[in-house]
């Protein structure tokens, strides 16, 4: 019997073994960059892994997210015309920064994904662009003008969702909190920018006056409130 | 005379039993792997109930999130993305409610934990699901280590099965999950470290410069203090990276284990609330107690359980007796005694020169003063967010200093039995030998 249970332990604790070999495996091939094991097994790891043991530890490497994307708006009423751009996510971040300990940041993750994504869908398009273009075309061109590509970025459900956002901000609402905007005036048209921060320089840390070092503007047309018709 | 073969053959044979006897049958982190469960619970209560005065706008049908659709054809989603169904939707309250509940009562009850961590697993990641944008790194963690758990034996006492086949498998399994969640953890600063060595910002120490200068990942106090200050940047992407790389390694030796871990929680603790990455930074502290030995562990739950009492003593020639006063309105627990002579040997404490001591009910061990005060606080609940406080004061030495002017007027003071009332109205009694 004693015998029996010592061949039974060595065959469980081989599959045991295996088993998590097996895993490390597929975690470590699913991980790695492009390579020779992955070329050969990367299907299989992704087909093991996914969805279940999804994971990314890029955590800030290689190349970490070092500028702001934010969106701003302003509303156009009948009353007093166009009010000034500002970010809906100004109070949410004064308030992530007193409060650490709070859902704040998880909030600036969700709303702050609407500019990101934005961006990120807008610099694919004029990547694409400039690469169906024929070669030597210079940004100026016409072709992959950046109203042109906000233009073409209009149909995308991310746009949609960057309208409906700017929408509920022009009726008063504010992200993770009540607004000071007047909602009782009527909304006559929305617009909203894609504003992209750039930090300071190294060389340019002493200039007191300046926060960012460059600010890139992608301006959307404005938008008739009640039909979401484009203007 | 067998050739030299033979013998490794045995040898290897051998250490092959050894090895499979530790997988099988022996459960060697069993309170490790409790406390890891009760500290990883609070902390994804903590992420939860966080999240919940924007209930809506985080999992609500109309939050700001691109969702993928649920697929009634894939299995996954039936058990993951239930909470993404149209007609439940609307209900996702309950998904919520329903894993802070299960969370509470796996930790308080601490029965059938297989099933409670297989129950807060599908809820967990159904939520995770519902908002993948809020799913950082941490979180990430902390989603594969619930799948870890559910082969783990997290209930603090060994497989409970008669039949011994099957405990064995149970065990080893166990042991083996125990190993992956360790491993896990080092895959995370491992891949961490390999990547940041290849970016042109961490090679030249600029990284953090930039990184503190986005509105999400910083503070304004922050902020200014690495324009003002740039050569932090290089300390702290340094540091980050040598810790990031060094830390797959010195983990896994006893002598630099607590150096490791002691700087793993100095990293993250400022990640949380310098980068105001608040749960990302404490669930990577949270990680660290799997690397802790069952004895650290138990010396961990005994030094804060409510049910292990601690005897409070004061000497009456002291102005110490508000304190007590104040001691005994916090302790909601009832960890605290205020003994009388029958508990507390008399000799041990006759012309002994104290303001404040407290006596461990369990193994007898005396603490005095300001150590007596450390020890008090974490046996208070409401007083533990204090306890980090008072490491530090007391390691550069300034607690001692600040208790002294604080409850002495003059110096030290004896204490004669004489002192203590209730030591009078009781006859003389043979030395209790549960106290030292």
């Amino acid at each position: 019997m004693k015998a029996g249970y010592a061949v039974y332990a060595r065959t469980l604790s081989g599959v045991v073994v295996v088993a998590a070999v097996t895993h490390l495996l597929m975690t470590a091939v699913y991980l790695s960059p492009p390579n020779l094991l992955k070329k050969d097994l990367g299907d299989v790891a992704s087909w093991y892994m996914l969805p279940l043991f999804r994971q990314n530890w890029r955590l800030f490497g290689p190349a970490p997210s070092i500028t702001s994307t934010k969106l701003a708006v302003r509303c156009n009423t009948v009353e007093h015309g166009w009010s000034s751009w500002r970010d809906p996510l100004e109070t949410l971040y004064a308030k992530h920064f007193y409060y650490r300990i709070s859902g704040h940041s998880k909030l600036i993750y969700i709303y702050g994904q609407i500019a990101l994504v934005l961006e990120q869908e807008f610099q694919r398009m004029l990547a694409e662009c400039k690469v169906s273009t024929s070669k030597g075309l210079e940004v100026g061109r016409p072709q992959c003008a950046f109203d042109r590509i906000t233009v073409q970025l209009e149909q995308s459900g991310t746009y949609a969702m960057a309208k409906r956002y700017a929408q509920q901000v022009c009726e008063g609402w504010s992200p993770g909190q009540g607004s000071a905007f007047d909602s009782t005036a009527r909304i006559d048209r929305i617009q909203f920018k894609l504003l992209t921060f750039y930090p300071l320089q190294y060389s340019e840390r002493d200039q007191s006056g300046k926060r960012w070092s460059a600010v890139k503007e992608v301006v959307f047309r404005p938008v008739d409130f009640r039909t979401s018709t484009v203007n | 005379m067998p050739a030299p073969i033979v013998s490794h053959f045995k040898n290897a044979l051998r250490a092959l039993d050894r090895f499979s006897t530790a997988l099988t049958r022996q459960e060697k982190y069993l309170t490790t792997q409790k406390l890891f469960r009760n500290l990883f619970y609070a902390w994804l209560s903590v992420h939860t109930i966080l999240l919940l005065p924007f209930h809506r706008e985080v999992w609500g049908p109309e939050a700001f999130v691109q969702r993928l659709p649920f697929d009634s054809h894939s299995l996954y989603d039936w058990i993951f993305h239930l909470a993404a169904h149209q007609k439940i939707q609307n209900y996702y309250l309950i998904f919520v409610l329903a894993q802070l509940s299960l969370m509470v009562v796996a930790v308080i009850s601490g029965v059938a934990p297989r099933l409670f961590n297989s129950l807060i697993c599908a809820i967990t990641i159904n939520l995770n699901n519902l908002t993948p944008v809020i799913v950082d790194g941490g979180t990430n963690l902390a989603q594969l280590i619930l799948l870890y758990m559910l082969l783990l034996n997290t209930s603090g006492k060994p497989v409970r099965v008669t039949w011994l086949p099957l405990r064995m498998g149970l065990t080893a399994v166990s042991n083996a999950a125990f190993f992956l969640c360790r491993l896990q953890v080092v895959i995370v600063y491992l891949c961490s470290a390999i990547l940041k060595l290849s970016g042109p910002l961490w090679q030249s120490g600029m990284a953090l410069y930039y990184i503190f200068q986005t509105d999400s990942y910083t503070h304004p106090l922050l902020y200014r203090l690495i324009r003002t200050y740039p050569l932090l940047s290089l300390v702290g992407s340094y540091f980050t990276l040598a810790f990031e790389a060094l830390f797959p390694l010195l983990v896994w030796f006893r002598k630099t284990r607590a150096t490791m871990l002691l700087l793993g929680v100095v990293l993250h603790l400022g990640i949380s609330f310098g980068m105001g990455l608040f749960t990302f930074g404490v669930v990577m502290c949270v990680m660290y107690t799997l690397f802790l030995t069952d004895e650290t562990s138990r010396g961990i739950v005994h030094f804060f359980s409510l049910q292990d009492r601690l005897y409070v003593i004061a000497n009456p020639r002291v102005r110490i007796q508000w304190l007590l006063g104040w001691l005994k309105r916090l302790d909601w627990g009832g960890a605290l005694d205020f003994p009388t002579a029958t508990d507390v040997d008399r000799s041990s404490l006759h012309s002994r020169d104290f303001s404040l001591i407290a006596i461990d009910a369990t193994n007898g061990v005396m603490y005095e003063d300001v150590y007596a005060l450390w020890r008090i606080t974490a046996k208070l609940p409401v007083l533990l967010p204090l306890l980090p406080v008072f490491g530090l004061l007391g390691y550069v030495g300034f607690a001692q200093l600040l208790y002294r002017f604080l409850f002495r007027s003059s110096g030290r003071s004896s204490l004669m039995t004489e002192d203590i009332p209730e030591f009078n109205r009781q006859p003389d009694r043979a030395p209790d030998r549960r106290m030292r």
